[in-house]
């Protein structure tokens, strides 16, 4: 049955952390305000490719996806979002000698989340602050997609068809010539259908630095941000009718360059996650790389 | 002949300084703010109230100015509760009066 299970990085680096909506980190969240009333919305494109397999199986999973975020201001230190994600997920796997692709397409789970700013201190042309965050992921997605082979993996599925709550605290120091994020964050993972996703504890850094313009104009000039961050990632074995699976799960640490040019209306932006460490259980599937796209917008 | 010029001038600037108009400028200061995205949702915040004609941030100033409508008189702490409605913190104003 492993042998169809794609990489414990697939659906939650796919997905991504719910993401932030504003100037911010491209991989995980942010503190940095919403303002009451407001609204902050994200289209991010993700793409993965995870193909050195230890195993005989030779399996490849190529996942793209195209994830949605609306935010919106509740007051000044509460914000909520609705995250939506369509998602298409591709395997090739050699079984008993023959090559066989299965795959699944379909919007995944919605998920919401809040976000409270616990502490703000504000300077003139600086701020920092700590906003720990809650959210719960509703199992929206379908997850009992079927081909010719029966039914598909747990971990091809759209959906997961569970419950999951996740929770962390992030802090965001910002100036005009930089930005630096961190975030600590858990999510537990429930059963469905069977099948228990391990839990996940990440780690996240991000340093935005500005590479242009030089000095600040009138006005509110745009920013080009060079960008690198990290993310550590821990996830815990996974499960099968109470049996853990012992190919699943481990730890991977990316490093992730890229760019990001920030107007006072959008943000264009984009890095590639690059895993330069991974520490995977058994026989799991590594990454080769996840590149992420998007826009952000507020009106 | 200069005088008929003198006179053309000034019947063609008389509706001008007629219609010419007071209006009232806060410049005031803006903590926490650091990024071009932000300032967005902190114009828009401004711009809501209904004596502000316009509101528009200078970053490098860490401030931003706010227009009031002509017929309108600031109110400070108006714009104060903007700023933190907005997710920053207000910090000390001036008042100034432009001719529109």
């Amino acid at each position: 049955m492993r042998l169809f299970f794609a990489p414990a990085t697939s659906v939650a680096t796919i997905i991504g952390w719910v993401g932030s909506a504003w100037g911010a980190p491209v991989t995980f969240n942010t503190a940095l305000p919403v303002g009451g009333g407001e609204f902050v919305a994200r289209e991010l494109v993700v793409s993965s490719e995870s193909g050195r397999d230890p195993s005989t199986a030779d399996r490849s999973v190529n996942t793209t996806s195209l994830t949605s975020v609306l935010g919106y201001g509740v007051t000044p230190k509460l914000a909520v979002f609705g995250v939506l994600t369509y998602v298409d997920k591709d395997l090739d796997v050699t079984v008993s000698g023959n090559r066989v692709n299965r795959s699944a397409s379909g919007f995944g789970d919605a998920t919401v989340f809040g976000r409270y700013t616990l502490v703000q201190r504000d300077r003139p042309g600086r701020t920092f602050r700590v906003a720990p965050f809650l959210g719960v992921k509703a199992p929206t997605g379908e997850d009992d997609k079927r081909d010719g082979l029966g039914r598909l993996p747990a971990s091809l599925q759209a959906g997961t068809g569970a419950w999951d709550v996740f929770g962390g605290v992030v802090a965001t120091y910002q100036v005009f010539a930089f930005q630096a994020d961190g975030q600590v964050s858990y999510r537990i993972n429930n059963n469905a259908n069977g099948f228990d996703p391990g839990d996940e504890f990440r780690l996240d850094g991000s340093l935005q630095y500005r590479l242009w313009p030089k000095s600040l104009g009138e006005g509110v000039p745009s920013f080009l941000y060079g960008v690198l961050e990290t993310n550590l990632v821990y996830r815990d074995n996974n499960e099968m009718d109470g049996t853990t699976d012992n190919n699943s799960g481990g730890t991977t640490l990316y490093l992730s360059p890229g760019l990001q040019y920030v107007t006072k209306r959008w943000i264009l932006e984009g890095v590639v996650q690059l895993p330069v460490i991974q520490n995977l259980n058994g026989d799991a599937l590594e990454n080769d790389y996840v590149v992420r796209a998007g826009i952000r917008f507020n009106f | 002949m200069k005088k008929i010029a003198l006179v053309v001038v000034a019947l063609l600037w008389l509706p001008t300084a007629a219609w010419a108009v007071d209006q009232e400028v806060v410049d005031i200061g803006v903590s926490g703010l650091a990024c071009p995205f932000c300032a967005y949702g902190l114009e828009k915040n401004l711009s809501k109230l209904p004596e502000v004609d316009s509101a528009e941030v200078n970053l490098a100033a860490k401030s931003a100015r706010v227009l009031i409508k002509a017929d309108h008189t600031a109110d400070l702490e108006r714009i104060k509760q903007a700023i933190v409605k907005a997710g920053f913190t207000p910090g000390e104003a001036t008042t100034s009066v432009a001719q529109e």
